[in-house]
C-alpha cells in the first residue's frame, strides 16, 4: 500500500450488503472513513458497526439515499462534507435492475430506463455532485459491473445493459476527469458472488447447481473483491485509467461446453 | 501489501533495464531477492546495484541467461536453487524481435525467432521452475503490450510474439487452475525506455510528445507498480486476464481528440 487511508474518506453505495459492504470493509481496515448506502431500509446498522468495531476499523456512516435521487445525493454529500474537505474514493456499486424472464417480450422501454437511471447513471450523477459539493472529483472512482455485458446469464438482459452503459460512461469519464484533475476511472467486474441479490436475480437452483457443475471456484469470495478494490486504489494502480478489469479466477475464459466435455468423466456426462 | 516478500525469489528476465529494471526495484523495496537476467553483455552492473543500494534494498543477482536456450535457463534456475526453495514471482519480460517493413519484409523465420524470444519463455521458465524445484511459481505476470489492438510502426513481431503470450497466458490459466499459481498480463504501451528509443528513434519521442502530450508515454514506474499489485496478494483471484496500464490513453488516441485540440495542437 502506498496509499495512507487513515481518516481518509470514502463512499460505497449500496454499501450495507454484498460486495459494496465487502468493499467498504476493506477500506475501513485500513482506517478510512467509510459512508454506506442503502435505499430499500434493509440494512442491519448494528451488525455492520459490530461487525467493523470487530475490524478495529472507524465507525461507518450509514445512510439511506436513493441514488437515483439528486437530492438524497446532495444532502448525503454535504454531510460526509461537515467531517471532510474531500472525497478521496467513490464505489459505485448500487445497482437494481429488473429481471426478465420472458424473453423478448419481457423487454420494455420502461424498465430499460428505470434499470439507467438505478444502475448506470448513479456513477455519472454522483460524480456531477461531487464536484459541485467538493469543489473537485475524487482520486478513484471505482464501479462495480460484472461480464453480462460479454456473457448470457439467464434473465441478466437490464442489468448487462446496465453495466455496459455504466462501461462506456467509466472510459469518458476517465478520459475528462483524467486531463481535469489526474483522477482515474476504473470498473472492476466480478464474476458471481455469493449473496442475497444474486439468489433474488437467478433463483436458489442457482448457486448449487453451479457448484455441481463447476466447482468452487465458479463464486468469488466478498473479501477478494474487497482487496481488489483496494488495490486499484492503493496507489500501486496509479496509471491504471478508463479500465475494466475482471476478477473472476480465469472462470470466464472456460466457462462453457467444451470444458465439460474435457472433465466428462468427472462429472459422470455421457457423450 | 497482502504478502511479505522478504527474502523471496523474484526472477524477471530483461531485468537490467527498462521495465523489468523498475519492476526489479519495487520487488527488492519489499525485501525481495530479485534476480535479473540479460543476454547481450550489454548490463553495466555497477549503475543498476547502486539503484538499488540508494533505495536500501538488497543487491539484486545479475546472471547472463538467454531466454531462448534451456540450458540457460537451467543455469539460473540451479543458481537460485542454492539459496531458495521456490521462485515466487517469476516476470515475463524479455523482448526481442524484427523490426518489420511492409509485407515484403515477412518471413517465417523472423516469426519463429520472435516467438522464440518473446513469447515461448512465460511457458518454458515455468516448465523449468516446475521440474527444479518440484513447484511452480505463486505469481507468474507477462510484460505485454497493445500491439495486436492498436497499429503501431514496424511493430508486427512485437505485436505478434505479444498475443501468442497472452494467449499462452489464458490457456495457462486453466491448465493449472488447480495449482497455487495466477498468470496475469500487463499491458502497456510507449514505455519511454531504451528499447523504445532503439526501435523508434529520437524523433518518434520528440514527435508524441509534441502531439501527445507528456500523458502519451509511460514512466517504467508506473508499469512495475501494477505488475507487484499483482503479486501483492489482494488481486488473488484474478487469473488469465490482461490489464492495460496507460492512462487511458489507447481509449482516447484517435484523430477525433486530435481534432477537438487542433488549436493547442497547432495542426
Amino acid at each position: 500500500m502506498i496509499q495512507d487511508y487513515k481518516n481518509k474518506s470514502v463512499l460505497v453505495t449500496g454499501g450495507t450488503k454484498g460486495l459494496g459492504l465487502a468493499i467498504g470493509r476493506a477500506f475501513a481496515a485500513e482506517g478510512a472513513h467509510v459512508t454506506l448506502t442503502n435505499r430499500w431500509g434493509s440494512a442491519d446498522e448494528d451488525a455492520i458497526r459490530a461487525d467493523f468495531a470487530k475490524l478495529g476499523a472507524p465507525e461507518p456512516r450509514i445512510m439511506e439515499a436513493d441514488a437515483s435521487f439528486d437530492d438524497d445525493t446532495v444532502a448525503l454529500l454535504e454531510e460526509i462534507k461537515k467531517t471532510h474537505d474531500s472525497l478521496d474514493v467513490f464505489v459505485s456499486n448500487v445497482s437494481f435492475a429488473q429481471v426478465n424472464k420472458e424473453g423478448l417480450d419481457g423487454l420494455s422501454r420502461k424498465y430499460l430506463h428505470r434499470s439507467l437511471e438505478y444502475s448506470a447513471w448513479p456513477m455519472v450523477g454522483y460524480l456531477k455532485k461531487i464536484k459541485e459539493v467538493f469543489g473537485r472529483y475524487p482520486r478513484y472512482t471505482l464501479g462495480t459491473s460484472c461480464d453480462g455485458p460479454e456473457t448470457y446469464y439467464p434473465g441478466y438482459d437490464y442489468v448487462a445493459v446496465a453495466k455496459a452503459v455504466m462501461e462506456t460512461y467509466c472510459r469518458y469519464l476517465g478520459k475528462h476527469i483524467w486531463e481535469a484533475e489526474g483522477g482515474t476511472v476504473n470498473i472492476l467486474r466480478s464474476r458471481p458472488v455469493s449473496t442475497d441479490s444474486l439468489r433474488s436475480t437467478f433463483g436458489e437452483d442457482y448457486e448449487p447447481f453451479l457448484r455441481k457443475w463447476h466447482g468452487e471456484d465458479y463464486f468469488i469470495d466478498l473479501e477478494q473483491v474487497g482487496d481488489a478494490a483496494l488495490a486499484i486504489c492503493s496507489g500501486l494502480m496509479d496509471a491504471m485509467n478508463g479500465q475494466v478489469v475482471l476478477l473472476d479466477k480465469g472462470v470466464a475464459f472456460q466457462d462453457n461446453l467444451m470444458r465439460l466435455f474435457e472433465q466428462r468423466e468427472k462429472y459422470g456426462l455421457e457423450p | 501489501m497482502r504478502n511479505d516478500f522478504t527474502n523471496k525469489a523474484v526472477v524477471i528476465t530483461g531485468g537490467t533495464k527498462g521495465i523489468g529494471l523498475a519492476t526489479g526495484l519495487e520487488f527488492a523495496r519489499q525485501g525481495a531477492h530479485v534476480y535479473l537476467t540479460h543476454r547481450w553483455g550489454s548490463a553495466e552492473e555497477g549503475p543498476i546495484l547502486a539503484k538499488f543500494e540508494e533505495i536500501g534494498a538488497r543487491a539484486p543477482t545479475i546472471v547472463e541467461a538467454d531466454v531462448s536456450q534451456d540450458e540457460d535457463t537451467l543455469a539460473l534456475l540451479e543458481l537460485i536453487k542454492k539459496d531458495h526453495e521456490m521462485v515466487e514471482v517469476f516476470v515475463s519480460n524479455v523482448c526481442v524481435v524484427q523490426p518489420a517493413n511492409g509485407i515484403d519484409s515477412y518471413n517465417k523465420r523472423s516469426l519463429l525467432r520472435s516467438l522464440d524470444y518473446s513469447a515461448w519463455p512465460f511457458i518454458a521458465y515455468l516448465q523449468h521452475m516446475k521440474a527444479v524445484f518440484g513447484r511452480l511459481p505463486r505469481y507468474a505476470v507477462g510484460v505485454s503490450s497493445d500491439g495486436a489492438d492498436n497499429y503501431f510502426a514496424h511493430y508486427e513481431y512485437v505485436a505478434l510474439s505479444k498475443t501468442v503470450m497472452e494467449t499462452l497466458c489464458r490457456y495457462a490459466a486453466y491448465n493449472l487452475r488447480d495449482e497455487d499459481i495466477r498468470l496475469n498480463i500487463v499491458r502497456s504501451r510507449n514505455a519511454l525506455t531504451d528499447a523504445v528509443l532503439e526501435i523508434f528513434g529520437q524523433d518518434y519521442v520528440d514527435f508524441m510528445g509534441k502531439y501527445g502530450g507528456e500523458r502519451y508515454f509511460m514512466q517504467p514506474e508506473e508499469i512495475a507498480k501494477p505488475i507487484l499489485a499483482l503479486c501483492s496478494g489482494m488481486l488473488d483471484a484474478m487469473n488469465g486476464q490482461i490489464l492495460q496500464i496507460d492512462k487511458g490513453m489507447a481509449f482516447a488516441d484517435t484523430l477525433s481528440q486530435k481534432l477537438e485540440n487542433r488549436e493547442e495542437l497547432g495542426l
